[in-house]
Parts: C-alpha cells; sequence; structure tokens
C-alpha cells in the first residue's frame, strides 16, 4: 500500500496523504520528457505548475493551514510569475486548466483573477469543451461569494469536473 | 487527453481499435465525439443525438453491472468505458460525474478482487493504460474526496482513495 496504507486518522494526515498522492500523480512526466525532448523546457514547468496548485488547494483545504498567513500569497505569486514564463498555445498547455483554475479560485486580486479568466477562455476556445465554460461560471460564482464562506467548500457544489 | 498528442497515444491505438470490437466501448466513444463536436457545430448539425448515445452506454453499463460472473477481460473492458464516460462529462460539462466515479470505484472493486486472471497482451496494455489514466484523473477528483474527509465521510474517502491507490501499486 502507497501513502493511504493509514486510514484518515485526521484531516491533516489525509492531506498530507493527498499531498504525497499529488507528487506522484505525474507519472509519465519522465517518459513525456524522453519522447519529447523538444519539450523539455516546457513540460517541467506544466509540472511545477500542477504541484503549486496542489499545495494551494491543500493549503486552503485546511482551516489550520488557512490560519498561517503569508504562504496563499506566497504560493500565488509563484504560481502567477511561473505560468507567465510559458509562451502561449504551446502543446500541453491544456494539462494547466485544472492548476489555473485552483489558482484562479485561490486568487484575490482583480489583476490575477481577470489574467487567469483569459487563459481559461483562451483553452475553452481551442477545445470547446463545456466543463471550461462551467469552471468560468464556477470561478465568477466563488469571487462573488460571502467573504465569511472558503471557496473550497463550494466546489462539490458546483457539479463540475475540472482537469 | 494527452500531454502531447504526437507519436503513440493509447486513446487513438488502443481505445478506438478495441472500441471496433465492442458495442459498449463504442457507444461510450461516440458519446464523447458526438458531444464534442455538438459542442463546436450546434447540436442540430449532427446525424445522432450524443446524449442518446451516453444513455445506450448507461443502459448497457447498468445491464452488465454483475460483472462477478464475467472474465478479467469483459471487467477492463467495462473500466475501460466508464473511463470513457467520465471523459464526457468534462466535455460536455455534465454534473452526473460522481454517479460515474461511484461506477468506476464498483468496477475497480471487482478487479482488485480477481486480479490473478492471465490477461492477453493486448488486454495487459489496455488494463495499463486505464490504471494510468486513473492515477492520473485520481488527484483532480481527490478535492471531492478532501471534502468527503473534511465533511466526516472519511470511511468514504478512504474506501476510494484505497481503491485507486490499488490501481496505483
Amino acid at each position: 500500500m502507497r501513502v493511504f496504507a493509514s486510514p484518515f486518522i485526521s484531516v491533516e494526515a489525509g492531506i498530507s496523504a493527498v499531498a504525497a498522492q499529488a507528487t506522484q500523480c505525474w507519472d509519465n512526466q519522465e517518459q513525456a520528457l524522453v519522447t519529447h525532448p523538444d519539450h523539455s523546457s516546457t513540460l517541467p514547468i506544466i509540472s511545477s505548475l500542477r504541484q503549486i496548485a496542489f499545495y494551494i488547494y491543500l493549503h486552503e483545504a485546511t482551516p489550520e493551514s488557512r490560519a498561517v498567513l503569508g504562504v496563499l500569497p506566497g504560493l500565488l505569486l509563484e504560481f502567477r510569475q511561473l505560468l507567465h514564463t510559458m509562451p502561449e498555445a504551446v502543446p500541453g498547455e491544456h494539462a494547466l486548466i485544472w492548476p489555473v483554475f485552483m489558482a484562479a479560485a485561490a486568487s484575490y486580486k482583480h489583476e490575477d483573477r481577470d489574467y487567469y479568466a483569459r487563459f481559461l477562455e483562451r483553452q475553452l476556445l481551442r477545445s470547446g469543451w463545456a466543463n471550461i465554460l462551467k469552471a468560468l461560471q464556477c470561478l465568477r460564482r466563488i469571487w462573488s461569494r460571502d467573504p465569511e464562506r472558503d471557496w473550497v467548500s463550494m466546489l462539490p457544489e458546483q457539479g463540475v469536473f475540472v482537469m | 487527453m494527452v500531454i502531447i498528442d504526437r507519436g503513440f497515444n493509447g486513446w487513438r491505438h488502443l481505445v478506438l481499435p478495441m472500441a471496433c470490437q465492442d458495442d459498449l466501448l463504442m457507444w461510450s466513444v461516440l458519446a464523447v465525439a458526438a458531444f464534442h463536436h455538438s459542442g463546436r457545430v450546434g447540436a442540430h448539425h449532427l446525424a445522432a443525438d450524443p446524449t442518446s448515445l451516453a444513455s445506450k452506454a448507461i443502459y448497457e453499463l447498468q445491464r452488465r453491472r454483475n460483472l462477478v460472473g464475467c472474465g478479467l477481460e469483459e471487467r477492463y473492458r467495462v473500466i475501460m468505458t466508464i473511463i470513457v464516460l467520465l471523459l464526457a462529462t468534462m466535455v460536455n460539462g455534465d454534473s452526473d460525474f460522481p454517479i460515474i466515479l461511484r461506477m468506476l470505484e464498483s468496477a475497480l472493486a471487482l478487479v482488485t478482487e480477481d486480479a490473478s486472471q492471465a490477461l492477453s497482451e493486448t488486454m495487459q496494455t489496455l488494463a495499463e493504460f486505464a490504471a494510468k489514466q486513473i492515477r492520473k484523473y485520481v488527484p483532480f477528483l481527490l478535492p471531492t474526496v478532501v471534502i468527503l474527509c473534511v465533511f466526516q465521510h472519511k470511511k468514504r474517502a478512504n474506501d476510494i482513495i484505497r481503491r485507486f491507490n490499488y490501481i496505483k501499486s
């Protein structure tokens, strides 16, 4: 058994297990790098962005983590800066839909929200997948929520599978 | 559905040929294609209704839901079909993905209980491909699972993780 051998003893243990699982989910990246060496500059960026997005989600998913000030702004800044280094429309960009959605949901600056919304709109134009449209609608509901409500708890209510 | 569509693509080189031999998988593949095409050109331009195709696949899945009497290859074809239907919920934005996820859980439970049977080389390749897709999707589906945990449905969350983790191992 892997990282989930133990039952969820506590939310913290569960979150840690999810975090550990998340680091192993990109198990075909090494193969992709071997198969597509011409994308060796962008594939690691995609992987890093996914990782940061997992950390953003996990941080926001636990009240104890959310109480630690300064972590989220740092993660969001790192994410935005790294995403900015990705050229537009490169192969594999669609793999960033979920990470961008998470960063967008956690963002509190209008500039960042607009930036991520434009990214998702470009992906919607390219793929035509309706879940991206629903994801954008979901984000607008998240951004206009009661400030007392955390966005993570809103996700299961939205009825959209974002990936 | 792959990070870079060049060279080998399991969806094109494994799933499509298998769909030509399996009606259940074919309906699910056609449903995804029809949903995607519908989103681009409008439903009135389609010869087939994607919702009907998806309903056919789900009806047939329900008809085959008693997988205990089926061979391992049949179970993996069912698992692959469910994965394709999960893709359909992304293409059409359907909110029923938790139902599809529960179907996947049930199907995976039967595979984990009877993994000693030998598979043909083709089915082994398909099984490995299916396992890869599940490992790829699980972290993105896990936020829903984490919420289940946070809201005190720990046993259910842990059951989901355990079943998916078997695939990983």
